[in-house]
């Protein structure tokens, strides 16, 4: 009798120790808060994935974004990155290094067509797609019209209608534009496009190998000289480097701040965490341009895109995965979840948002690049951009040390 | 028959050595394989110019002589000797001051000792982001109590302003550690003997020439070891000025922990690592923080020399 309960016990160990079946874990990695298993598009765009390939399993992981690049460094170094994930600025490093898929060698032209052109063409190196955008973003202003109206204003046009208003706010007590440049990243969504604004191509800056080009050429000056002058001019809110996005839109949110300057996600931040009163008054516009009748460049391009990790042993099941969430179908589902600019036309028909149609149509006559992957080039814009509002540093100076910056940054590497 | 030769043990000088290597054993291979190697892969590192992404390629000296060349980098070494003095000198004194004044049998020394504590258990981070709030310039409440008692002229940029950024941060840290040092000397404080105290009022001497003839040399042990703990939290100093000012405004608060952090990692943004530029920041701050504790630690050999003598 001991023997035989011993017996049945061994088999029922044995039984509970071998796995019903070796799943295959697909490890997914993104800064974007909503794609996490509590997100029911997320949810719902997971579980079909993994019903139309038994025994896979798709593990989400979020990190936030502070946290986020300064981790994929981390796993790049010690060669640990994920299946699939968002490879931000380092996109371009990765890819020509050899670590990320060319999409190009698994997708037809039909493919990419479905897609808006400068969010992919900015995750595009050499003419190779290393990056697919997920959602793609414009810049704009938007302002409080109550506020405008008892100033007695509209949205400037040109910055010098601009720079001739901020009396009038101030006599009311208002800050002009808000916006916060603590963590560094958003001077440059601001900065990078007024040097489309005077004829720059920041492209080929970013990119910098065509002979001659350089970060101290005259549109950079002349956009750091324009940066000065609107600080000086007291456009922006005191201490601007000292304060960041959140408590930017709180000047906005609570009447302290005529116009904020923001981007397309925003306004789906402002209906979760918006005051009654700027939900009620506020309205969407372009930024100012040099003359009412030139270009207003309001950016355009995805900070968050997709990757495929070229050296994971789940390669195939990884593209199969991205081919999967940019079906028109699995895409909607995020699109009209996330209510932001969609990367996918096919897709803009699922916004409700009047706001972010409104900035989606700019796409076609405003774009400019507004994010630097080249070696140094982010952190030496954003360092600079930071001294120019800090009033430490000439535009000239400024355009040298970016220069200057970016070449040691390709040097040391 | 043949006797069965006695079995022979070791040498007692031997014995002696095995019992302490068993129980030195595994802590000396963690501390090998967790911060000896690391610290010779940085070394090496340092010698090296690396983005994580190419392999490696070898650059001598040439991250140690653009080292020298590095303004920031000077700028972040004199920041953090900065706040480290500063932050030495107010985190001594201060919970001293309050802690004799609290042993002096103030009523609601607990309830005091309490209030005092509480910052110590708040994340650095997050009280980086509270205080953060506080110092915004436009409409946080420091600038809005100073506007509302007609003090305005004294409003500041705070973390915004190169000029009182570094101040601003020592006071955040000041506030969050006060009550942990302010704990340590009170205990101190209520192993003094009270007999040293009475001899001293016999003997004429006021609250002041009791404070620094009785109490002071009584717990100065005490005394230096908040003075190196300070001294060891300012050199390593970080996440509190990271989520403050990340180093900002234009590296007006960048010390040596934050700048090496931006060249590792980059900028929020940030598109390029310098690791092997990196690794070299952290050997110099390692050899500083050599020099700082050999300093500590041949003052404390004088101390006990002192002490002798004075036996």
């Amino acid at each position: 009798m001991k023997t035989l309960l011993t017996t049945m016990a061994a088999a029922a160990i044995a039984l509970v120790a071998i796995p019903a079946q070796a799943d295959t874990v697909l490890h997914v990695m993104s800064w974007q808060p909503a794609y996490v298993d509590s997100t029911d598009y997320w949810k719902k765009t997971i579980d079909g994935f993994e019903a139309e390939n038994p025994g896979v399993k798709v593990e989400s992981n979020f990190i936030a974004f502070a946290q986020y690049l300064p981790a994929l460094t981390a796993m790049i170094a010690s060669d640990t990155l994920p299946d699939v994930f968002n490879g931000g600025t380092k996109t371009g490093e990765l890819g020509r290094s050899g670590h990320l898929v060319n999409f190009k060698d698994v997708f037809d032209d039909k493919f990419f067509a479905q897609f808006f052109k400068g969010p992919l063409r900015q995750y595009t190196f050499d003419g190779k797609p290393y990056g697919l955008p997920d959602m793609a973003q414009d810049f704009g202003i938007f302002t409080n019209d109550r506020i405008m109206k008892e100033v007695g204003l509209s949205a400037p046009q040109t910055w010098d209608e601009l720079i001739a208003d901020v009396p009038k706010f101030k006599a009311k007590g208002y800050i002009p534009l808000a916006w916060g440049n603590l963590t560094r990243n958003t001077c440059p969504d601001f900065f990078l496009p007024l040097i489309a604004q005077y004829g720059g191509d920041v492209y080929a800056l970013d990119d910098h190998t065509a002979p001659g080009l350089s970060w101290d050429s005259k549109p950079v000056i002349d956009a750091l000289a324009l940066l000065e002058r609107l600080q000086k001019a007291g456009v922006f809110p005191d201490g601007i480097n000292g304060i960041d996005d959140s408590q930017a839109q709180q000047l906005a949110y609570q009447g302290k701040a005529a116009m904020l300057f923001g981007g397309s996600w925003n306004p789906g931040i402002f209906a979760q965490n918006g005051s009654k009163d700027w939900l009620d008054n506020y309205s969407v516009h372009k930024v100012p341009a040099q003359t009412p009748t030139s270009i207003h460049y309001a950016g355009d391009g995805a900070g968050e895109a997709w990757s495929v990790n070229a050296d994971s042993p789940n390669k195939d099941l990884a593209l199969k995965f991205i081919a999967y969430i940019y079906r028109p179908d699995v895409y909607n589902w995020r699109a009209k979840g996330l209510q932001s600019f969609p990367s996918m036309q096919s897709a803009v028909d699922q916004i409700d948002n009047p706001k972010v149609k409104t900035m989606i149509s700019w796409i076609a006559t405003d774009s400019a690049d507004h994010i630097l992957f080249g070696p140094g080039s982010w952190d030496a814009v954003s360092n600079v951009c930071q001294s120019a509002l800090d009033g430490s540093i000439t535009p000239e100076d400024g355009a040298k040390k970016i220069e200057a910056d970016v070449m040691t940054a390709r040097s040391s590497n | 028959m043949v006797m069965a030769e006695p079995r022979k043990n070791p040498p007692l000088a031997l014995r002696s050595l095995v019992v302490p290597a068993i129980f030195i054993g595994p802590a000396a291979l963690a501390l090998v394989l967790l911060m000896a190697v690391p610290i010779a892969d940085a070394v090496i590192l340092s010698f090296q110019n690396w983005n994580g992404m190419k392999p490696p390629t070898w650059a001598g000296f040439g991250n140690y002589i653009r080292l020298t060349q590095d303004a920031t980098f000077f700028r972040a070494i004199w920041q953090t000797a900065y706040f480290t003095i500063c932050t030495a000198i107010l985190q001594t004194i201060i919970p001293l001051l309050i802690a004799s004044l609290l042993n002096s049998g103030i009523r609601g020394s607990s309830i005091y000792r309490t209030l005092y504590f509480m910052p110590v258990i708040i994340s650095l981070a997050i009280s980086g982001l509270l205080w953060a709030m506080l110092f915004e310039p436009n409409f946080g409440p420091i600038n809005t109590v100073l506007r509302a008692v007609h003090l305005g002229a004294f409003t500041q940029l705070w973390l915004a302003s190169s000029a009182t950024v570094m101040p601003s941060v020592i006071i955040v840290s000041v506030w969050q550690s006060l009550g942990f040092y302010l704990v340590i000397f009170f205990a101190a404080l209520q192993a003094v003997p009270q007999e040293l105290y009475e001899a001293a009022k016999i003997d004429g001497a006021n609250a002041w020439h009791r404070f620094f003839n009785v109490t002071v040399p009584t717990i100065r042990p005490v005394i230096v070891i908040v003075i190196v703990l300070n001294t060891i939290n300012g050199i390593k100093v970080f996440d509190q000025i990271w989520v403050m000012t990340a180093g900002g405004p234009d590296y007006a608060s960048a010390t040596l922990g934050t700048y090496l952090y931006s060249i590792a990692f980059g900028a929020m943004g940030a598109s390029n690592s310098r690791l092997g530029y990196a690794a070299a920041i952290a050997i110099v701050i390692l050899l500083l923080s050599l020099v700082v504790s050999m300093i500590q630690i041949r003052l404390g050999r004088g101390r006990d020399i002192d002490s002798q003598i004075e036996k």
